[in-house]
């Protein structure tokens, strides 16, 4: 059985990859268990479980014909990933600016590799979520990231508001930096409030452009 | 039967198993021996060994083995920090949105709770226990917040086993959750979300001393 693990990783991070990526176009909009073992060169089995756990996140549902279609991004879900992501996050950007310096050294050399000014705020928000010293948390953050998607498209939003995002990170981190806990939880509040409209408006969107195209 | 509601069949019973304290955290579960244990095929075995992996009951041990998620005391500790947070907004959203009909489960389940006491069914109150709070979780309408609840919930359940606590703490216990069902009925977020976290926080100090005594009951 040993190997066994980083195939199912495997398929499951590679399918995740292209559903981030090409949204509901991913796999021609069709996920076959046989297919996709074809395409990604592995057994059925990591495959069928990498779907079945896709199922769970809720990147994939179940064709009503077989097989698994990619979900279609509804802005209702949009808000609830930001309504627990605001219950989550700001607790640990409060954690990590309540840290004793010498014990966050490495969070923020982690923090730094993610850079603030990443276009990509997942690297940052998870190692934030990372330097809270509190894995339960810092793994519940994760699993919230690993099925949300709505900002990574590189035309969710417009310039002047990508900046004012990554502005929010700096702010997040300097909070931190100063060991100021109130100024994190607030600068983190303030930065995930934000975000939430921008993803909103974005999964709006993406929704008329779909019935357009319909 | 078919596939699904076999495998269906397997993961219910093997959860109840470890609420139960029937499968003891750090147990392996193996594929086999639960399908002979349950006369059943290797493939719904292997489905509901993945629901409940997924759903943090079950991890992989270094030999890449299923076995019973053991919890350190830290561990638990940090769970509690986000389990509040998040069955918290649960019991606040369910003040607003829960139904007639969950409202009335949740009175069977509470009459069941008192019941349970009466008789000292250990196993039915850990059963009644993740019911409870299992509905006020559904109640909330929220998927995100529930499947990470799921997880939290599964990742603590083997622990119930190791950590009943005295008489007197089960009595508080099912009190609370009288008083939970009456404050959901009256819409009281603000009052539910206090009692939860007292709720929760004395629960945690159950477990965290169940895990000092370090024996299963």
């Amino acid at each position: 059985m040993s190997g066994h693990t980083p195939l199912r990783e495997k398929a499951f991070e590679r399918i995740r990859g292209e559903l981030l990526a090409a949204g509901p176009r991913a796999f021609g909009g069709r996920l076959v268990e046989q297919q996709l073992a074809a395409e990604l060169e592995m057994s059925r089995t990591p495959v069928r479980d990498a779907l079945r756990r896709l199922a769970v996140i809720g990147l994939v549902e179940e064709a009503s014909g077989g097989g698994y279609v990619p979900r279609r991004v509804r802005v209702r879900d949009v808000r609830e990933q930001f309504d627990i992501r605001l219950l989550l996050e700001p607790k640990a950007a409060e954690l990590a600016a309540a840290r004793p310096a010498g014990e966050i050294d490495a969070a923020f050399a982690a923090i730094d590799a993610a850079g603030a000014d990443a276009a990509d705020g997942s690297a940052f928000h998870l190692a934030v979520a990372d330097a809270a010293g509190n894995e339960v948390l810092t793994r519940s953050i994760a699993t919230i990231d690993e099925r949300s998607f709505v900002l990574r498209a590189g035309d969710a939003c417009s310039a002047a508001e990508r900046g004012r995002l990554r502005a929010g990170h700096r702010t997040i981190l300097a909070a931190i930096r100063a060991a100021d806990p109130v100024a994190a939880r607030t600068a983190m509040r303030d930065h995930l409030l934000m975000a939430r409209e921008l993803s909103a408006a974005a999964a709006r969107a993406l929704r008329t452009a779909e019935e357009r195209q319909a | 039967m078919t596939n699904d509601s076999l495998s269906d069949r397997a993961y219910q019973e093997l959860r109840a198993a470890i609420i139960g304290g029937r499968i003891l955290p750090g147990e392996a579960v193996l594929e086999v021996e639960v399908g002979a244990m349950l006369r059943m095929s290797r493939t719904p075995v292997r489905e509901a060994l993945l629901h409940l992996e997924l759903e943090g009951y079950l991890v992989r041990d270094q030999a890449s083995r299923l076995v019973v998620h053991r919890l350190s005391a830290r561990e638990v500790a940090e769970t509690f920090v986000v389990r509040e947070l998040l069955e918290g907004e649960a019991a606040r959203l369910a003040a607003s949105c829960i139904s007639d009909e969950e409202l009335a489960r949740l009175g069977e389940l509470v009459a069941a709770d008192r019941r349970a006491l009466r008789r000292r069914r250990f196993d039915e109150l850990a059963a009644l226990n993740e019911q409870i709070h299992g509905l006020i979780m559904i109640a909330s309408r929220n998927r995100t917040l529930t499947d990470l609840l799921r997880h939290l919930r599964g990742r603590i359940a083997g622990l119930d086993a190791f950590a009943v606590g005295s008489l007197d703490d089960q009595q508080q216990f099912v009190e609370e959750h009288a008083m939970l069902l009456e404050l959901l009925r009256d819409g009281d977020a603000d009052a539910v979300v206090a009692l939860l976290s007292d709720h929760l926080g004395r629960a945690r100090d159950v477990l965290l001393g169940g895990l000092e005594e370090g024996e299963p009951r």
